[in-house]
């Protein structure tokens, strides 16, 4: 029951981008189309399930000074492979992702469930975590993804919605359209959780996992 | 004491040594798949700007415009293909063209851009393309985009780059 | 050296391609620290320094070091490699050095280490199909930097009223700052033109 919570946790009640508001940057910017986003979102889940797999295989070997750089490391090295397969198979996912493919090494998600779950717990735990926190994203994605494409081409993976395709709201593809319709979901979250997400909070640097990984972030910014 | 300074050295080094070497490993699977993959699309490219073509032949002529990246000619003597590479702000645009053997542009697209999305990319776009075909080397009609002329600028320059380089090919004016 | 050419790629960095509004890299510090003029000013200077530093060491290592051996796969992992320790030294210097610099800047330099926009702005000098050359990289790093520092400083303004406002309950907090942001964004969308009509 409990591993069962591990991977649904990540869907909903944690959704890391709108609950913990993580990975904003990669939310933002690749959710124009549909078919990006679940590009994007494969992408970082495959890269999550590794990092998350070897950093809690190695979690007794790598000394706590170290283990931020090694996590970087781990998720760098999977964040290339990933970027080679795509390259190789996927060119045209390669060439609309561009420079966010290899940013999935600073997607704080990914650092973030390094550093909250999978040096804290099994590999079956943290396969599972991955694969929950990396289905969250993906969805997310989805989502905003869907919502910006068919207001703003007037198109859903490339297909032509009727009426929509000749009334666009193109300013839903560009940058403003991201942030418009990413305030409105969270607002959506708040009001279904009633306040209960990070969300309703600032999205201050306190609350994100990597200001742990960021060294002493978290004192200093009271200290301010 | 000693122990505590030099394990997590020796467990990083190790981590990364491992994490390169497997890195290597798949650079050694997916680089031919990408090498191929790459020039497939190319060869496809140059199928649609001259569909009437056989083949075509690597041309290697000196003195070429610096833009020009690759000249081809067709094996059946269809016509040129040009690959250019115009300079805009928001980053590059590498143009592929094909001219006739009157020097006409047969058509121009462009193979892959980073401009600024819905401003320079508008170059990118059948609307200013398509007011390519047909043209001689005195470009008779074509116009920039207004708001985007340093772009549209740059590609109308390469277009310009690729008569020069269809000249000095072909010898003729 | 095309002067000319330097310029379009400083002005087209902090206002047209701006970093933060229009390509969504550093949001998180932009949200997060944005809050009072203070901080917003000191993360975005360390910002521009880390940057600078950052393309400065990479280049380099990218043209000399992964090109020549055809070691470009790496080039992920040895930039952030980079950029993470280099964010250390910085830090080391200044708290042994300069000590009144570190005491501006360096609460804020151990966050930049997973700031997409310093890793971004290294990796889009080569991304290009003719790579920029040091001198380009270096203001294409500047102008991103302070593009940054526009949006952030900007936007503290911005933010100092909408924290005073009272939106519905479910947009207080973040809701409403991102609704800003895309305000903000459409401002942005003010300098198209002006790099065509300066330059064209």
């Amino acid at each position: 029951m409990k591993r069962l919570a591990n991977l649904t946790n990540g869907i909903i009640k944690e959704n890391p981008v709108l609950v913990l508001v993580l990975g904003t940057c990669p939310t933002l910017a690749v959710s124009t189309q549909a078919s990006n986003a679940v590009g994007m979102g494969i992408a970082a889940t495959a890269v999550l399930l590794g990092s998350n797999i070897f950093i809690s295989l190695l979690r007794n070997i790598i000394p706590d000074k170290v283990r931020i750089p090694c996590y970087i490391v781990l998720i760098a090295g999977f964040v290339t492979v990933a970027q080679m397969i795509v390259q190789a198979y996927a060119y045209s996912l390669y060439e609309a992702l561009g420079i966010y493919l290899p940013l999935i090494v600073v997607n704080c998600i990914i650092l973030g469930r390094a550093e909250m779950f999978a040096n804290k717990n099994g590999v079956l735990d943290s396969a599972l975590d991955a694969i929950g926190m990396g289905a969250g994203f993906t969805l997310t994605l989805l989502v905003m993804a869907s919502i910006r494409e068919i207001l703003g081409s007037g198109t859903w993976f490339g297909m032509q919605v009727p009426w929509l395709v000749d009334n666009n709201v193109s300013i839903m593809t560009m940058a403003p359209g991201g942030f418009i319709i990413f305030g409105c979901m969270i607002a959506l979250v708040n009001k279904i959780t009633k306040g209960k997400g990070r969300g309703s909070s600032d999205a201050g640097c306190e609350g994100c996992p990597s200001a742990a990984a960021c060294g002493k972030v978290a004192e200093q910014e009271v200290s301010l | 004491m000693k122990n505590d300074f030099i394990k997590p050295i020796l467990v990083l080094s190790l981590i990364c040594l491992v994490i390169s070497g497997a890195l290597a490993v798949t650079n050694n699977v997916t680089e031919p798949v990408i090498a191929s993959a790459s020039e497939q699309r190319e060869e496809t490219a140059k199928f649609e700007i001259i569909p009437d073509a056989e083949g075509f032949i690597d041309i290697d002529a000196e003195g070429l415009p610096t833009t020009i990246t690759e000249a081809y000619s067709t094996t059946n003597n269809v016509g040129y293909v040009f690959i250019i590479t115009a300079n805009g702000y928001g980053g590059d645009v590498r143009i592929i063209c094909g001219i006739d053997n009157e020097g006409r542009m047969i058509r121009c697209s462009a193979l892959q851009q980073s401009e600024t999305k819905g401003l320079g990319s508008r170059v990118a776009e059948p609307s200013f393309q398509d007011q390519f075909i047909g043209v001689d080397k005195r470009l008779e009609g074509v116009e920039a985009i207004s708001g985007a002329t340093i772009s549209s600028s740059a590609y109308i320059g390469a277009i310009r780059d690729v008569f020069a380089a269809y000249e000095l090919i072909t010898g003729r004016g | 050296m095309d002067f000319r050419l330097l310029v379009i790629i400083l002005m087209s960095a902090v206002l047209v391609n701006n970093y933060v509004l229009r390509q969504f890299l550093g949001i998180c510090p932009f949200l997060g620290v944005s809050k009072d003029l203070k901080n917003a000013t000191g993360m975005s200077i360390a910002v521009i320094f880390v940057m600078l530093m950052a393309t400065a060491v990479t280049w380099p290592i990218q043209v000399y070091l992964l090109d020549r051996n055809n070691l470009g796969y790496l080039q992920t992992i040895v930039f952030i490699l980079v950029i993470a320790a280099l964010v250390q030294l910085v830090e080391t210097v200044l708290k042994k050095y300069i000590p009144a610099l570190y005491v501006a800047l360096g609460v804020y330099l151990p966050l930049i280490t997973t700031n997409c926009a310093v890793l971004g702005v290294t990796i889009a000098n080569f991304t290009r199909t003719t790579p920029y050359n040091f001198i380009e990289s270096m203001v294409n790093a500047l102008g991103s930097g302070l593009g940054f520092f526009l949006a952030m400083v900007v936007f503290s303004g911005v933010r100092g009223r909408v924290e005073s406002s009272e939106p519905p309950k479910p947009f207080e907090g973040l809701p409403i700052t991102l609704i800003s942001a895309a305000i903000l964004s459409v401002a942005f969308f003010g300098f198209n033109g002006v790099i065509e009509n300066l330059f064209g």
